[in-house]
């Protein structure tokens, strides 16, 4: 049995600095590189405020991830995250983040999905996440996944013009 | 270069810009989560021992609450919340001490009777304080949902969820819930009478429907394309609904603009434009501080410029003067209703 002691925040903190680089990335292709690190810090905060009941999950990476996908394109929620990220903003002498040329062009792609189809590209893409992670994390059946993932691939490569088979044909 | 690998270098650049800064974002989450919580915890053990004073026990049963007093409604005081500021009062701190652990942004609402103020408290709990007891219930608890949003039903009695994927009604005594709507959903908003909900639809326009099994949405408000409901409110009499519309070319950049309107419930006729109240900025700031005086005399409109802060309408929308004694109106607002005798 594992004794009465009070949850450590060590372990937080090295679920937080393993965690928030990608998650990051997560946020910047679901809701812009303007906001990513505010969505990402948000996730983290609502983490870290339940950390007590995270911990003890099988998985707490998926939880946190769930949480920024759904902050990311929530509209509501991000209205909050952009007021405080311009209040931040208007005090700070150089941007907390900014997206680099490799890549912006295809966070602007995954930009234009239609929401679900958007978190799914974006998980697969940030995380080479299996589908079956994808579908726990959003709750949907693996079925949908891949047809989201399909779409979503087939778009974001049309908007780019490259392939977009997959390198590794058996994880679609 | 595949798709495949232009997605793994374009996420290693983004982890590889992120990652110097990681520890000192640590830093900054652990500060602002202090601050949050230090208001919370000070504000806890201030409502606990003026609860034990006044000899304070949860409310269980009262005996139901008429939602149409013989006499009419008045205007009693407005209470104001403004971004992660205490509540304050207005005209007059006629209300006495209020919770000070109200979470930053936290919408804000009165039971009919003006008797329990509801809000969401720091825990992440939406809450009915009583103004009377000094004491207060938990209506619902929002822990293991970041999206959902409540509303308490006039008679404080139920709960309207919204989680994002639908919205559910539930009575606090029994505990049993119906769901109402299905799909995205946001913001409810109780009817006067408490038989219906206002909410944003998954068109990011406006619909109600009826709490009852089987009840099917009525579109109330049909906005164009990158053209968002946000807010409705209901009149006192139910027969408008006051709201903003956000316009916005691309949601995720911090740009748009609010515009106050008003349009009848029964979807007689489109949307009638108020005023513009913010106009070419906002940074993506929540929208401005919308409330009908209780006794359905006029609609105030805050603003989020520094050039006009409260602007009055009358039900069908022509302007008129706001109260007196209240000279600003940004953020959360709630006006309590008093009831004639």
């Amino acid at each position: 049995m594992r004794p009465l002691t009070a949850p450590s925040r060590d372990d937080f903190d090295a679920f937080y600095v393993g965690e928030f680089p990608r998650l990051t990335a997560l946020a910047a292709a679901l809701a812009g590189g303007a906001v990513a690190d505010d969505v990402a810090q948000e996730a983290m905060l609502v983490a870290y405020r339940r950390w007590r009941h995270v911990r003890e999950l099988d998985r707490p990476e998926l939880w946190v991830r769930r949480i920024c996908s759904n902050l990311a394109v929530s509209q509501f929620r991000r209205r909050m995250i952009e007021l405080r990220a311009m209040t931040r903003l208007a005090t700070r002498s150089e941007p907390a983040f900014e997206l680099g040329d490799t890549g912006r062009a295809l966070w602007e792609a995954i930009a234009l999905l239609p929401p679900r189809q958007r978190q799914v590209a974006a998980l697969r893409f940030v995380y080479d996440m299996p589908v079956a992670d994808i579908a726990e994390i959003l709750g949907l059946s693996e079925g949908t996944v891949k047809v989201h993932l399909q779409r979503a691939r087939a778009a974001v490569a049309r908007s780019l013009g490259i392939d977009h088979i997959a390198s590794d044909g058996a994880r679609s | 270069m595949s798709l495949d690998e232009l997605a793994r270098q374009a996420t290693l650049d983004v982890v590889d810009r992120v990652t110097p800064a990681t520890r000192v974002r640590l830093a900054d989450l652990k500060v602002t989560r202090s601050r949050r919580s230090r208001v919370g915890a000070a504000a806890l053990i201030a409502v606990l021992v003026a609860g034990v004073a006044a000899g304070a026990r949860f409310l269980a049963s009262d005996p139901k609450p008429s939602l149409l007093p013989a006499g009419g409604v008045r205007n009693g005081v407005l209470v104001v919340l403004k971004g992660e500021a205490p509540l304050v009062q207005r005209p007059t701190n006629g209300l006495g001490s209020l919770p000070t652990d109200v979470a930053p942004h936290s919408p804000l609402a009165f039971t009919s009777e003006g008797r329990e103020l509801v809000y969401r408290n720091q825990n992440e709990q939406y809450v009915a304080f009583d103004l009377r007891t000094r004491a207060w219930r938990v209506l619902h608890s929002c822990v293991a949902e970041p999206e959902c949003q409540v509303a308490a039903s006039p008679d404080g009695r139920r709960v309207a969820v919204a989680t994002g994927n639908g919205i559910q009604v539930t009575d606090l005594a029994t505990g049993r819930s119906l769901p109402v709507v299905t799909g995205r959903a946001y913001n409810p908003q109780w009817s006067p009478m408490g038989d219906q909900l206002l909410y944003s639809d998954d068109d990011d326009d406006l619909s109600r429907v009826r709490i009852e099994a089987g009840a099917r949405p009525i579109k109330v408000v049909t906005l164009a394309d990158g053209h968002f409901a946000v807010d409705p409110r209901w009149s006192p009499d139910a027969r408008t609904v006051a709201f903003f519309d956000y316009q916005t070319r691309d949601l995720r950049q911090p740009l748009g603009t609010y515009t106050a309107m008003i349009a009848p419930t029964n979807g007689a006729t489109g949307p009638l434009s108020l005023v513009v109240a913010a106009q070419g900025c906002c940074g993506g700031q929540l929208p401005p501080a919308l409330v009908w005086a209780p006794d359905g005399s006029r609609l105030l409109v805050g603003d989020l410029n520094d050039q006009e802060l409260i602007t009055a309408f009358t039900p069908d929308g022509h302007r008129t003067t706001p109260p007196a004694g209240i000279s600003d109106l940004v953020g959360q607002v709630a006006w309590q209703p008093v009831n004639r005798p």
